[in-house]
């Protein structure tokens, strides 16, 4: 290894703007971007990518357009899986990583997959293709409805990229990308750091899904380093996956860095009575007791109306409380909102709410305080670690929570000092900042020429 | 020449609020928490007042009239003695019966009302003196307004009402060049006197008498005394005929509540005045006494002027505990604009609720200043944040608002 060169990490992830579902696409990018700032070269590798960035120090690439470019067809990748099945710790399951569950009828092509519980059957069978169109961004189309057998082409295609491409280490962010980089160690030694952007337990809580928890737990276990988006989630690394608190390291998620911040004042005009919940419609989120406290909320408001933007599984069984609680008129789903439209409907609303029952980080938090409204947030909450001048409340506490958004509704002083002293919090947060934490734990823990790399890195 | 060491402790509580939501507008009358507020009063009792008045009682006994304290006890606490803990209103008036203690005048529910409202200002002290003269003694011509807030105008408001001299904070925005240790007139009063305190001696004490980290400690008797004799010593006073003072001011919930008994406060205390006396260059007085002395020498004293607040708040010693933030101006602004509905109506129930949502605690709950760090601030606040202190107490107002029938958009 030449020393003083740039050191080289292959970063492995899901999401990827403009291909994001969610808050960890925008991670990904932040820390991305600032990485390769610091001059560390960064091969960042999506499932799939058909648009191509590649700028200095940064190449955001999908494993499947890789293969292709090295000349591997669908044929070929399928022999080849088939021959050399991926161990993927042994397991396969019907997951979706984001806590929604596919609705509607199974495929056969799924159910086949389904039935492929162990190593062995898998091996047997190989893959399903099924046919995926490549624009679209939900949820629905990144994670698809076999998600295993995505997890498993993905650990192939990363597999073979050791041959294309040396790296000094595998920075590999949340569950769905840690068989691939432990595929990818097996072949070249590197050292693995995980990256949990949240954990099984955040998305589905005590029903937890038991293979995730499994993958999730072995790859804590094996993992060089570990970094949590906040104190919150190391807490349940350490106590419900048993991994000692000195292998984790927080780094704290930070605004976008093109987000602009909006001068319309939280109580001024032009902003309505609306309540804004943004986020999975899945119980994590806590969008339920978020109706329910809407209900208190509509009777001390006669003009308040309540927002939900997003999809998911408690979509139907939403409606129907929000029917039982008679405010069926006062509550809207907007379904999937692109993020140029959540700014807008932020910009327009007077507070934005998140109850979740367990919240790894709360990316959107940081949003709203950027297009001038307070947030409500639940004390379940990673972001509360670096905006504490919030609204804080516990989930299931109901009047307090209705109590809250009332007052953010009514009391313009109030609304006004948590923006601002907010914005002074959240401007104390970058990704530059956050790289820079990253960085240093790579030297703590890459030894030797690995290091100087780093430390060459930094003295750009 | 001695040093006229003064030491004078305030007693306030106020009337906390309950979590009252903004729903029981128009339903609930019930603002405060009875059950927080009996148990605080409780534990205070038996943590500082009790066992702290029995020490000065036993050290005015031993001293047999050298020994002196003053005291400032809000009207709010006095009511929350009377209904919770009525032995401790007799502990005290044992106190007062000593002839050695002397109680100040103030405003009875410890509020701002000197920075906005003179009338209610004059009403609260008038208020303040029948209370305590019904329950203890009657106050002295001595004044101390809440937090130690004063000004040239506050001076000349409390000078209009009778009074001779007042307890200031010895600040050094307002102090500049010149020495706590000392008596001063305030600039724009006819012949106020301005009692300081010397806020570092005072702060060993009320603030760092516990704090490890703190060089001097532990903090003894002997190192204290032998502190005061210092003084006395570099006293650049006592050389130019003037008259030396020194002002040992501080909370008495210092005594057992925020200097914990195992702290070792209370022996620290029982020893102090001995070792002061012994040392023979100090002597203790009252601020009447110290008024009485200075009155004699009017002409000697040199003035400080103060056009704008000061206090003992914090390190600022400036109004931001109270008033320094969005929440907190809004709040202060809402309820005294109810001010002319409530005297409107004649009641003497409301009258008397409006005044306990005046005592400034409520407005110390919602600052914002330290909110990061675990401090002071947080001492007894029983809200989570100061925001939702800030939303209770509006809620409450907005009750009363709507009682009084003021449009609420006319008050937010």
């Amino acid at each position: 290894m030449r020393s003083g060169r740039n050191a080289k990490v292959l970063m492995l992830g899901w999401e990827y703007p403009p291909r994001y579902a969610g808050g960890l696409g925008k991670a990904c990018r932040g820390l991305s971007v600032a990485l390769s700032r610091q001059g560390v070269q960064v091969y960042f590798v999506l499932p799939t990518y058909p648009e191509k960035i590649s700028e200095p120090h940064l190449e955001v690439i999908g494993a499947k357009e890789a293969l292709n470019l090295a000349g591997w067809s669908e044929d070929a990748i399928r022999q080849e899986q088939a021959g050399r099945a991926v161990e993927v710790f042994g397991i396969a399951a019907n997951i979706y990583p984001y806590g929604s569950h596919p609705t509607g009828p199974m495929s056969d092509g799924i159910r086949k997959i389904f039935a492929m519980q162990t190593p062995e059957s898998s091996k047997a069978s190989g893959p399903t293709t099924i046919n995926r169109s490549e624009k679209p961004a939900q949820a629905e189309e990144i994670y698809g409805k076999n998600l295993w057998s995505e997890i498993e082409r993905y650990c192939f295609a990363v597999r073979q990229m050791s041959e294309t491409h040396e790296v000094d280490l595998v920075h590999a962010h949340d569950w769905m990308t840690f068989p691939a980089a432990f595929e990818f160690q097996k072949v070249t030694q590197t050292p693995v750091f995980l990256h949990v952007h949240a954990t099984e337990y955040d998305r589905s809580g005590e029903r937890m899904n038991p293979e995730v928890f499994r993958i999730e737990k072995e790859g804590f276990r094996r993992a060089t380093h570990i970094f949590a988006v906040s104190r919150y989630t190391a807490g349940i690394i350490e106590r419900l996956y048993g991994i000692h608190r000195h292998k984790i390291s927080v780094v704290y998620n930070a605004p976008d860095e093109d987000s602009k911040t909006f001068s319309s004042a939280p109580g001024g005009k032009g902003r309505a009575h609306h309540v804004v919940f943004l986020g999975r419609l899945t119980f994590q989120k806590g969008p339920d007791h978020f109706l329910k406290a809407a209900a208190l909320v509509a009777q001390g408001d006669p003009d308040a109306q309540f927002v939900f933007c997003g999809t998911g599984d408690m979509f139907d069984s939403l409606r129907v409380l929000a029917n039982d609680l008679g405010i069926e008129d006062r509550v809207h789903f907007v379904g999937f909102v692109e993020p140029a439209g959540v700014d807008q409907i932020l910009q327009k609303s007077k507070v934005l709410v998140m109850p979740s029952v367990s919240e790894p980080f709360g990316l959107v938090a940081l949003e709203a305080i950027h297009c001038g409204i307070p947030v409500i947030m639940s004390k379940q909450s990673g972001v509360r670690e670096v905006l504490h001048r919030a609204l804080q409340v516990d989930f299931w506490d109901h009047d307090k929570l209705a109590d809250q958004i009332l007052a953010a509704l009514r009391l313009p002083a109030l609304s006004l000092q948590l923006v601002k002293e907010g914005m002074d919090q959240v401007q104390q947060l970058s990704w530059d900042k956050s790289a820079e934490r990253v960085t240093d734990i790579y030297r703590q823990y890459v030894s030797g020429t690995y290091a100087d790399a780093v430390r060459g890195a930094h003295g750009h | 020449m001695a040093t006229n060491l003064c030491f004078y402790f305030q007693v306030h509580q106020p009337w906390r609020l309950r979590h009252y939501r903004f729903l029981e507008v128009g339903r609930s009358q019930a603002y405060f928490d009875d059950d927080r507020n009996s148990s605080i009063l409780r534990r205070v009792a038996d943590k500082c007042y009790l066992p702290m008045n029995n020490l000065l009682l036993d050290l005015i006994a031993e001293y047999k009239g050298e020994f002196k304290v003053a005291f400032s006890i809000s009207a709010v606490v006095l009511q929350q003695m009377d209904a919770y803990t009525p032995e401790v209103v007799a502990s005290f008036r044992r106190l007062f019966e000593t002839g050695k203690v002397e109680l100040l005048s103030e405003t009875s529910h410890h509020s701002l009302a000197s920075l906005y409202s003179p009338q209610e200002f004059q009403e609260e002290v008038a208020l303040h003196r029948e209370v305590t003269a019904n329950l203890l003694i009657p106050p002295s011509k001595v004044f101390r307004n809440t937090e130690l807030i004063a000004s040239n105008g506050i001076a000349r408001m409390v000078e209009d009402m009778g009074y001779e001299a007042m307890i200031m904070e010895g600040a050094d925005s307002v102090l500049r060049w010149r020495s706590p240790l000392f008596n001063y007139r305030m600039a724009g009063t006819q012949r106020l006197v301005a009692l300081l305190k010397n806020y570092r001696l005072s702060d060993d004490i009320a603030f760092r008498f516990s704090d490890r980290q703190w060089a001097q400690w532990p903090l003894t008797a002997e190192k204290f005394a032998e502190w005061i004799r210092l003084v006395d010593i570099e006293n650049p006073v006592a050389s130019r005929g003037g008259i030396p003072f020194l002002g040992l001011f501080m909370d008495y919930e210092t005594f057992g509540e925020h200097q914990w008994a195992e702290t070792g406060i209370f022996d620290f205390f029982r020893a102090l005045p001995g070792k002061l006396l012994k040392a023979g260059n100090v002597r203790f007085i009252t601020p009447s006494e110290a008024l009485a002395a200075a009155s004699k020498n009017w002409a000697a004293l040199s003035e400080i002027d103060a056009p704008e607040p000061f206090s003992w708040a914090d390190i600022e010693r400036d109004l931001s505990a109270w008033r320094g933030n969005p929440i907190q101006d809004s709040a202060l602004r809402t309820v005294y604009r109810l001010e002319k509905a409530v005297r409107a109506r004649g009641d003497d129930g409301m009258l008397e609720t409006w005044r306990r949502l005046l005592t400034s605690d409520h407005f110390y709950y919602m600052c914002t200043k330290y909110f990061s760090d675990g401090d002071v601030h947080k001492y007894f606040n029983p809200y989570d944040s100061p925001y939702d202190a800030h939303i209770i107490y509006m809620n409450v107002l907005a009750d009363m608002a709507a009682r009084l029938g003021v449009k609420e958009k006319a008050i937010a």
